[in-house]
C-alpha cells in the first residue's frame, strides 16, 4: 500500500499507542485510534507489498506467509506458514480466505450449554453491532436472507458460485441440508470506501490465498490501514519487536524493535499486542511479561478442518472463482452429535500446488498412482469443515531451545486432538462423504486437517483465570492490551478473522472510553 | 550442440555379450531416451565377422557413431567394451569430427587401457572353450556366467546371456583373449578430460574396485568411482535398475516428454499472464543451482527416492536438483520430532541405506524398484526398525511425508506439469488494468482459450 505521504513520528516522542501487528487485530484498532485523534504507530514485522506484484503462482507467493520456523509437536502437529500465518502490512489478511461467518451465539456459551469448553466473558448480543460495523466497512458479499439468522442481511450480492459450490448445493438439496451463498469479504460489485481507494469487483481468479491482486478481497492493506494512514497513523514495515520496557510501577514506557539490523526504541503510553496466537504469547514468554495467571501459552486451539475430495466427470476447474462460495450451518448442533459444539461446511475450490501437497501428505500417494491422480486436477472438487476445538491442558505453546536470527527462542506448539475433536472429525467424515456421494463423486477420500491459530492468552473474568479481561486489557500491566486470536477462550466454529476485527473495534472503544483507568 | 537436448547413449558390450546385454538397463531408463546399442564385430548380430584388434573394433564403432549420432552423446562401455570406449574417447578428445558431442563416459567393470589383469590359467581355460559338443559349450557358457556374477540372474536374462555367448564368433573370442586384452594402450590413452563414472562390482575378482582405482581411474581427470555391493562382473545383467539410475544421473538425461509444448509456451508468453507470474514459471525451466548439502551417496539415494515418488517418465528434467536446492527453504514450521531439515534429510537418506544394507545387503539405489517400494511402503506405515544413530520409525514416517510434499510441490509447480494437467489459472490476467479473470464459471464451463489436459489418462472421473 502507499505509505509515501503518511504522517511520521519521532521515536523520542511518546506516542499515545504502539500497535504491534497490522492484521485483523491491529488494523481496525489503528484506524479507530487514529480517527479519534491519537498519535499511533503500527510496527509490522513484514514488508509492505504492492498487490499488483502478487503472482498467479503458489510458490512465488510464499513471501506473504510467516516462514520463520515453528516447531509442531503433539499427536496432530499443525502446519503453519501458508496454512495460517501471514506477514507483511496487512498481516494474515493478505492470505486469508475471506470466508467470514459470524460466530453462532451458542458457541459463546459452550460451557453453560454442555459443561465442556469455556464461556466467553462477554455478551454475544452486545457484540453484534461490532460484527455489523466490521462487515459494513470491509464489504461482505452474501445472501439477502441468511437462513440461520433472520436478523442478518448482506448488503453486497453473493460472489459467483463455482463448480464445487454447484456440486455441493445439488447434493445438499437432495439430502435436505440447507445451503446458501457464503458470507465472503470479497466485493461482488465495485465498492466505494471512505478515506481509501475504491475496490473493483472480484474477477473469479481463485488466488485469494496468494494475495488478491486487484483489492476485491478485504485485506487490511486495502481497507482499515489506508483509512488509518489517512487519519494520521504511521505504519513502519520490517520492524520486529523484541523488547518491551517498563517503569518502576510496571507500566510500559517503550518498545524496542529491530529494523534493518539496528534496534530502535519507540516511547509510548500504551501497547497493543496484535501479533497472533503464536507470536503474541511467544513475545510475552520471551520477556516473562503479563503472566501472573500462568495462562500465557496455555490452551492452544486449532479448528478441526477435515476435507473430502472427489472426482467428477464434468470439468470443475477448481481454481476458478471464490474458493468457498457455498456454506451450510446445519451442522452447528447436529441431532446425532456425540460431541460438544459443531461445525460449518463449505464448498472447496483449490489451486494446484496446494492440492497436490495435500494429496501427497494427506492421501499418502506416491509414484504412478500419485501422478495419475494429480492428472485429474481439472475434475476434482472438495467440501470441508471448520469445527469446534475444546481448550485442553495438553495443548500449549512453549519456547524451544532453538533460536531465530534475532536471538529469540523458536516457539513449539503442542497440539493433539482430544476425544471431542476425534468424534467431531468422524461425524464430519461421514457427512462430507455422504454429500459427495450424492453429488456423484467417485474416488472420494477424506483428509485430516486443522486450521487457524487460537488461544494462548485467553480472556477471563479475573487475573487468576485470564491473561486479559473482556476488553483485551492485561490484568497485570495496565497499559498493555492484546487483540488477536490469542485472547479467544474457546475456538467457536466460525472462521476467526471477522470476530478478531470486531473484537478490535470493541477493544478500541474500551480504550477510548478510558476502560479501567 | 545444445546441452539441453537429450543425449544419445552409445552402449558397448562385454566379451560374449551383444546389443541385447543392455535391454534390461534400457527398460529402466526414461522411455524417451535415445539409445544406440552396438554389436561389436564377432558378437551378437555381427557374429558372422571374425572380430579383431582393439583399434579395429573402435574404428567400426566410430564409423557407426559418425553415421547415426547427432548432437550430444554419452558412451557406456562394459568390460571389453570399456577398453574400446577409452580408445574412442581418446579420438574424440583429439578432435575426430565424427565424435564431436561426446559429453560423458561410463565404464562398467572396465578392462583397462593397460593389459587386463587375468590369470594365465583362466585365460588358457577360456581359450579352450566352445570347440566341443553343444552340451559342453552350453555348460561352458553357464560356467562363464557363474564365474562372473555375485548371486544369480533373472532367468530370462540368464537365458539370453547364454544364447549370446553361444553365438559368439570363436575367432573374435580368441582374438580378445590372445591379443585384445593384452594390448597396452595406457600411454596412448594418457589422461582424458571427459567426465567419467567408473562402476565396479564388489564381488568382481579381477576387475573389481581395486583394479578400477589403480588401472582405470588414473586415466581420467574428472571421475567418480562407485562400487556396487553384492555385484560381480556382469553389472548390466546383475543390476540393471541401479545402473539405469546411475547412468541417468551421470549423463544428466533430460526427459524430453516433459518439455512444455508450444501452445502452453504461447499461453505463458501471452498478455493474460503477468510479468511476475511468467518470470516465476520460466525460472523453473532453467537448470537448478547445484547447491546441495548432501554427500555423493546421499545424493544418489535422494535421486532414487525421487524416482519412486515422481516417476522419471513424467519428472521435469531438473526435478532432483530443484528439490535438493529447495527442500530446506523456510516454510514456517517443521515437525518438532525431526531435527532441522538439512540434518533430518541427511540422516533419513543414510537410514534408508542402512536399512537396505541390513535387509538386502546392498545400497538403496541397487535395489529393484519393487524392493524400494516395499521399503517406502513400510516407511509410510511407520513400520521400520530403528537403527542406532539414525531416525526411528515414527521419524522416518514424518520425514517421508515431508519428502513427498517437497517432491510434489516441485513437480506440480513446474510449467511442464501445469501444461500436462491443462491448467489455466496462471492466465487470469496480465499487467494491464483490465484483468479478464474467469466469466462465467461453473460446472463444465470452459473458455475456448483454456489449455486442455495432455496427460494420457486424464480425465478418468465418473459419476455426476
Amino acid at each position: 500500500m502507499n505509505l509515501d505521504t503518511m504522517r511520521r513520528h519521532a521515536t523520542g516522542d511518546t506516542v499515545d499507542a504502539v500497535i504491534i501487528g497490522t492484521g485483523a487485530g491491529g488494523a481496525p484498532l489503528l484506524a479507530a485510534l487514529a480517527t479519534a485523534g491519537l498519535k499511533v504507530v503500527a510496527l509490522e514485522a513484514g514488508r509492505n507489498w504492492e498487490p499488483e506484484t502478487f503472482p498467479a503462482d503458489e510458490i512465488a507467493a510464499a513471501g506473504i506467509y510467516w516462514r520463520d520456523e515453528r516447531l509442531s509437536a503433539g499427536d496432530t502437529p499443525q502446519p503453519f506458514g501458508a496454512n495460517n500465518s501471514g506477514t507483511g502490512v496487512g498481516g494474515s489478511t493478505l492470505h486469508w480466505g475471506a470466508f467470514c461467518p459470524r460466530a453462532d451465539p451458542r458457541d459463546w456459551r459452550l460451557r453453560t450449554e454442555t459443561g465442556q469448553g469455556q464461556d466467553w466473558p462477554l455478551d454475544p448480543a452486545s457484540f453484534t453491532p461490532y460484527y455489523e460495523q466490521a462487515e459494513a466497512y470491509i464489504g461482505v458479499s452474501g445472501p439477502r436472507a441468511y437462513p440461520w439468522d433472520p436478523s442478518r442481511s448482506y448488503r453486497l450480492p453473493p460472489v459467483a458460485r463455482n463448480a464445487p459450490a454447484m456440486l455441493m448445493q445439488h447434493a445438499c438439496d437432495s439430502l435436505g441440508i440447507t445451503t446458501t451463498d457464503a458470507p465472503a469479504a470479497v466485493v461482488s460489485h465495485r465498492f466505494e470506501q471512505h478515506n481509501a481507494l475504491p475496490r473493483p469487483a472480484c474477477i473469479n481468479c481463485g488466488y485469494c490465498h496468494q494475495g488478491c491482486r486487484i483489492g476485491a478481497k478485504a485485506s487490511m492493506d486495502v481497507t482499515y490501514l489506508p483509512a488509518a494512514v489517512h487519519a494520521g497513523a504511521e505504519i513502519r514495515p520490517d520492524c520486529r519487536v523484541h523488547t518491551i520496557e517498563r517503569d518502576a510501577t510496571g507500566k510500559i514506557t517503550a518498545v524496542v524493535y529491530r529494523h534493518q539490523g539496528h534496534d530502535h526504541r519507540q516511547r509510548c503510553a500504551a501497547v497493543f499486542l496484535c501479533a497472533g496466537a503464536v507470536e503474541t504469547p511467544r513475545l510475552l514468554l520471551h520477556l516473562g511479561l503479563a503472566n501472573s495467571s500462568g495462562q500465557v501459552g496455555r490452551n492452544y486451539m486449532a479448528h478441526v478442518a477435515t476435507q473430502a475430495w472427489g472426482s467428477f466427470t464434468a470439468q470443475t476447474r477448481p481454481h476458478k472463482g471464490y474458493p468457498s462460495s457455498l456454506i451450510t450451518e446445519d451442522m452447528l448442533r447436529p441431532a446425532d452429535a456425540d460431541f460438544a459444539g459443531g461445525y460449518l461446511i463449505q464448498s472447496l475450490g483449490i489451486v494446484p500446488v496446494t492440492w497436490a501437497e495435500q494429496v501427497a501428505r494427506g492421501r499418502g500417494l506416491w509414484g504412478q498412482p500419485l501422478i495419475d491422480y494429480l492428472d485429474h486436477y481439472n475434475h476434482v472438487a472438495g467440501v470441508g469443515i471448520n469445527g469446534e476445538c475444546l481448550p485442553s491442558a495438553g495443548n500449549f505453546l512453549d519456547l524451544s531451545d532453538e533460536t531465530d536470527d534475532i536471538g529469540m527462542r523458536r516457539p513449539r506448539i503442542h497440539f493433539s486432538y482430544g476425544e471431542n475433536e476425534h468424534r467431531l472429525e468422524r461425524h464430519a467424515q461421514r457427512v462430507l462423504t455422504n454429500i459427495w456421494q450424492h453429488a456423484g463423486a467417485t474416488d472420494i477420500w477424506t483428509m485430516r486437517r486443522s486450521a487457524h491459530t487460537i488461544g494462548t492468552c485467553r480472556m477471563g473474568s479475573s487475573a487468576d483465570t485470564g491473561v486479559v479481561d473482556h476488553a483485551g486489557n492485561s490484568f497485570d500491566i495496565p497499559n498493555l492490551w492484546i487483540c488477536d486470536n490469542s485472547v479467544f477462550p474457546s475456538a467457536m466454529a466460525a472462521n476467526p478473522a471477522l470476530t478478531i476485527m470486531a473484537l478490535s473495534l470493541r477493544t478500541a472503544d474500551a480504550f477510548l472510553r478510558g476502560h479501567r483507568t | 550442440m545444445n546441452d539441453a537436448d537429450p543425449p544419445t547413449l552409445v552402449f558397448l558390450h562385454f566379451l560374449g555379450g551383444s546389443s541385447n546385454t543392455w535391454r534390461y538397463t534400457i527398460d529402466h531408463l526414461p522411455p524417451s531416451t535415445r539409445c544406440l546399442v552396438i554389436d561389436l564385430p564377432g558378437f551378437g548380430a555381427a557374429s558372422a565377422l571374425p572380430g579383431g584388434s582393439v583399434s579395429a573394433m573402435a574404428d567400426e564403432v566410430i564409423a557407426t557413431i559418425g553415421r547415426t549420432v547427432r548432437g550430444r552423446w554419452v558412451l557406456v562401455g562394459h568390460s571389453m567394451g570399456a577398453k574400446i570406449a577409452t580408445v574412442i574417447a581418446r579420438a574424440a578428445e583429439h578432435g575426430a569430427e565424427a565424435l564431436s558431442g561426446l559429453s560423458h563416459i561410463i565404464l562398467l567393470a572396465g578392462s583397462p587401457p593397460a593389459p587386463e589383469p587375468m590369470s594365465e590359467e583362466s585365460r588358457a581355460e577360456m581359450r579352450g572353450w566352445f570347440q566341443g559338443s553343444a552340451d559342453e559349450s552350453m555348460a561352458q557358457a553357464r560356467r562363464y556366467i557363474a564365474n562372473n556374477i555375485a548371486d544369480s540372474l533373472d532367468p530370462s536374462a540368464h537365458q539370453a546371456a547364454v544364447a549370446d555367448i553361444l553365438r559368439t564368433n570363436r575367432a573374435a573370442w580368441v582374438a580378445w583373449l590372445d591379443s585384445g586384452s593384452r594390448e597396452n594402450w595406457a600411454a596412448r590413452i594418457g589422461t582424458l578430460r571427459t567426465p567419467a563414472l567408473i562402476i565396479a562390482g564388489a564381488a568382481d575378482a579381477d576387475l573389481g574396485a581395486e583394479a578400477q582405482r589403480t588401472l582405470m581411474a588414473p586415466h581420467f581427470t574428472h571421475h567418480r568411482l562407485i562400487t556396487l555391493a553384492a555385484t560381480g562382473h556382469l553389472i548390466p545383467l546383475e543390476q540393471p535398475a541401479a545402473l539405469a539410475r546411475l547412468i541417468e544421473d551421470h549423463a544428466d538425461l533430460p526427459h524430453n516428454n516433459n518439455t512444455i509444448d508450444a501452445s502452453y509456451r504461447a499461453l505463458i508468453a501471452s498478455d493474460r499472464v503477468s510479468t511476475h507470474t511468467r518470470a516465476a514459471l520460466l525460472a523453473r525451466t532453467l537448470p537448478a543451482a547445484e547447491a546441495s548439502p548432501f554427500n555423493d551417496q546421499q545424493t544418489r539415494t535422494l535421486h532414487a527416492v525421487i524416482a519412486r515418488v515422481i516417476p522419471p517418465a513424467v519428472a521435469p528434467p531438473n526435478l532432483a536438483t530443484t528439490i535438493a536446492a529447495s527442500f530446506a527453504a523456510p516454510r514456517g514450521w517443521r515437525f518438532a520430532a525431526l531435527p532441522p531439515d538439512t540434518e533430518a534429510w541427511s540422516m533419513a537418506l543414510d537410514t534408508l541405506n542402512h536399512r537396505a544394507n541390513h535387509r538386502w545387503n546392498t545400497m538403496f539405489i541397487a535395489l529393484s524398484p519393487a524392493q524400494q517400494d516395499t521399503m517406502l511402503t513400510e516407511l509410510a506405515a511407520g513400520d521400520t526398525n530403528a537403527a542406532p544413530a539414525s531416525l526411528d520409525a515414527s521419524q522416518m514416517r514424518l520425514w517421508f511425508e515431508d519428502f513427498r510434499a517437497a517432491a510434489v510441490r516441485a513437480y506440480m509447480a513446474h510449467p511442464a506439469t501445469l501444461a500436462r494437467i491443462g491448467y489455466s489459472g496462471i492466465a487470469y490476467g496480465g499487467d494491464g488494468d483490465h484483468k479478464p479473470g474467469f466469466h462465467p464459471i461453473g460446472l463444465d464451463v470452459v473458455e475456448p482459450w483454456e489449455p486442455k489436459p495432455r496427460a494420457p489418462h486424464a480425465p478418468a472421473g465418473q459419476g455426476a
